[in-house]
């Protein structure tokens, strides 16, 4: 050890490295760990405190440029610190969110949907994942929400109400102009489960283009207005409630010019909140968490099937604490918040269910031959699954245990207790069938590697 | 000539003589130049010692063309390597940073720095200035200011 030590006075320490080389060291660095390195020395917390430090520079290419174009973003015009902090938020708000609520209008009422948030080269957009047609597993990515940052790093949000897929750098000037469909919003979140998006009250215009003044959302929400900043977006706030004041004060006077128009201006007031309600309704989205599969939890992830009246439904795997496993539709329309009823549960599957015994292997056989037997109403085009090789079966039950199985045969004595089975390919995709209606729902998965799969340009391609 | 692999001369500070093919020096942007321009006598690198030379070299081998290996398991297995390879003490380390930097080896440079930053996870600031042996240049009324400052800096 004393040959080691002798080494370590010999060589390099990390101030004798060049500037970059220090920089890029850090860059590796969580926002936390750096605050602790940075208070080793005056020269390294300088560089932490200043707001567009090479420091934060470099921060920020290497956490963001392999995903957004880092000038894109307020022009290129953003203090380096509060950039990363305004996309660090950003970042929190990617992934697969489900509405909960009432429909928003916006999409056809009848149409599962999930919200996709991902970034784009200068903004982070939100799309609809919609199925495409009767049928088939396409899904349709129809763009209308876009979050953007202004030149002093707020976030500014517009939700396309009309759904005509503009051009984002465009629209954003359309908006400027006050002639598009595009209605500016505030995006808020409520620990990184939650997510609101509402019509901004008060937008009112100013030198670096459009944001919301005031702070709308109450309450414990996080967003555009409440988030904790620096001393430049306090003062925006601030100059942003003294419009607000000052047009107050305006109003008041103008009122008192006129005895007795108070009720008029507050019938105004109210004619106005509602004009703007009817402009775009509230949409509440709630996080999808764990969309892929992992080693240890093979079947969890975010999936599609097509269920008995041809129509792609949503579907989310998740294991609780206990291993055991539940299946549960989302992006139903009308779907209340926060419930969702489970289509089916798999009790803990212990190891001994996971592996493939002799018996169940000539089960397995006959049960993918099953689909043909199963469902006389298949759809011509619903792939099935005689190809695939199945490796794992396991029992499942429906919600509700009291549906017994109607189908007679030595298979299916061997699984009393179970409504149905639950199988896996070789190729990782799932399937599951319940005997009670007959219905074999293959699922595919809806993202992989980070993109979505039969992705298809409009509906009913 | 007709030989399908050309190979690269390189001596280090020290007067070692390595060679290299050419597809694993062609990496080396710094150097890359040189080898295009078809130079044949031996490269000098004259701030790389030849213990770090082998172990550069002998990263490089490694990755040419399984870096960009789209199969899982080869990137897996090139995973644990780079884990075995990097259990090397810190002036080592910081040497073989400063030479990825100085051929311009984007990889290893990358991958050195992110080890330097793994290393500094978890500590406290005192552990830090000790690994990185900095002395602490704050009286101890600044320090307490700016430690009552970050209230998760306390006790740190």
């Amino acid at each position: 050890m004393a040959s080691d030590d002798d080494r370590d006075r010999d060589s390099l320490s990390f101030v004798d490295f060049p500037d970059d080389v220090q920089l890029s060291i850090l860059s590796f660095l969580s926002p936390s760990q750096l605050a602790i390195f940075c208070c080793t020395s005056k020269r390294f917390y300088s560089l932490y405190s200043s707001p567009d430090s090479p420091l934060w520079s470099s921060l920020c290419r290497r956490r963001f440029s392999p995903i957004t174009r880092l000038d894109g973003w307020g022009r290129g015009l953003i203090p380096s610190k509060l950039l990363y902090s305004a996309l660090s938020d950003l970042d929190s708000l990617t992934g697969f969110w489900r509405p909960c609520g009432n429909g928003d209008g916006l999409v056809d009422a009848h149409v599962p949907s999930l919200m996709l948030v991902e970034w784009g080269p200068s903004f982070l957009l939100g799309s609809r994942v919609y199925p495409s047609r009767e049928g088939s597993y396409d899904v349709v990515k129809s763009p209308f929400l876009w979050m953007f940052l202004s030149e002093r790093g707020r976030r500014l949000s517009f939700v396309d109400t009309k759904g005509r897929g503009i051009d984002p750098e465009k629209a954003f000037m359309d908006l400027v102009d006050g002639e598009s469909g595009l209605v500016a919003v505030n995006v808020s979140s409520l620990g990184c489960k939650h997510l609101l998006v509402e019509d901004s009250e008060e937008p009112t215009r100013r030198s670096d283009g459009i944001s919301s003044s005031g702070s709308s959302s109450g309450g414990s929400f996080v967003g555009d207005d409440g988030e904790e900043g620096s001393g430049d977006d306090v003062a925006e706030a601030m100059a942003g409630s003294l419009d607000l004041y000052m047009k107050e004060m305006y109003q008041h006077f103008a009122n008192r010019m006129s005895p007795g128009s108070r009720g008029v201006w507050r019938r105004q007031r109210r004619r106005e909140r509602e004009r703007k309600k009817k402009r775009f309704d509230e949409l509440h989205f709630v996080r999808i968490e764990n969309c892929s599969p992992v080693v240890s939890r093979p079947f969890q992830g975010l999936w599609k099937g097509i269920s008995s009246n041809l129509k792609l439904g949503f579907y989310l795997v998740t294991y609780d604490d206990f291993g055991r496993v539940a299946c549960h539709k989302v992006g139903e329309p009308n779907s209340s918040s926060p419930g969702f009823t489970p289509v089916l549960w798999i009790a803990a599957p212990t190891s001994q269910e996971l592996k493939f015994s002799s018996e169940e292997a000539h089960f397995s056989d006959s049960w993918t031959n099953l689909p043909l037997l199963m469902s006389p109403n298949n759809p011509q085009n619903h792939p099935l699954v005689e190809n695939e090789v199945v490796c794992h079966v396991l029992p499942v039950n429906a919600p509700n245990n009291a549906v017994l199985p109607i189908m007679d045969g030595p298979s299916f004595a061997r699984f009393p207790s179970s409504d149905g089975k639950m199988w896996q390919h070789m190729d990782g995709t799932l399937g599951f069938g319940f005997l009670k209606d007959s219905l074999i729902i293959d699922l595919k998965h809806v993202t992989q590697d980070g993109s979505l799969l039969d992705l298809v340009t409009s509906p009913g391609d | 000539m007709s030989s399908k692999k050309k190979v690269i001369t390189l001596r280090s500070s020290d007067g070692e003589i390595f060679e290299v093919e050419e597809a694993v020096a062609l990496e080396w942007l710094t150097i890359k130049p040189l080898v295009e321009s078809g130079c044949t006598d031996a490269i000098p690198l004259p701030q790389v010692t030849g213990n770090i030379l082998a172990k550069v070299i002998e990263y490089c081998k490694k990755h040419i063309g399984a870096s960009e290996s789209e199969d899982r398991k080869i990137l897996y297995e090139l995973e644990s390597w780079d884990a075995d390879f990097i259990k090397v003490d810190q002036g080592t380390l910081f040497d073989l940073i400063r030479a990825a930097d100085y051929l311009t080896i984007k990889t290893l440079f990358e991958f050195t720095c992110q080890t330097v930053a793994d290393t500094i996870k978890h500590k406290t600031i005192e552990e830090v200035r000790h690994i990185f042996r900095e002395s602490n240049d704050f009286t101890p009324e600044e320090e307490k200011e700016i430690r009552g400052k970050s209230w998760w800096l306390q006790g740190l």
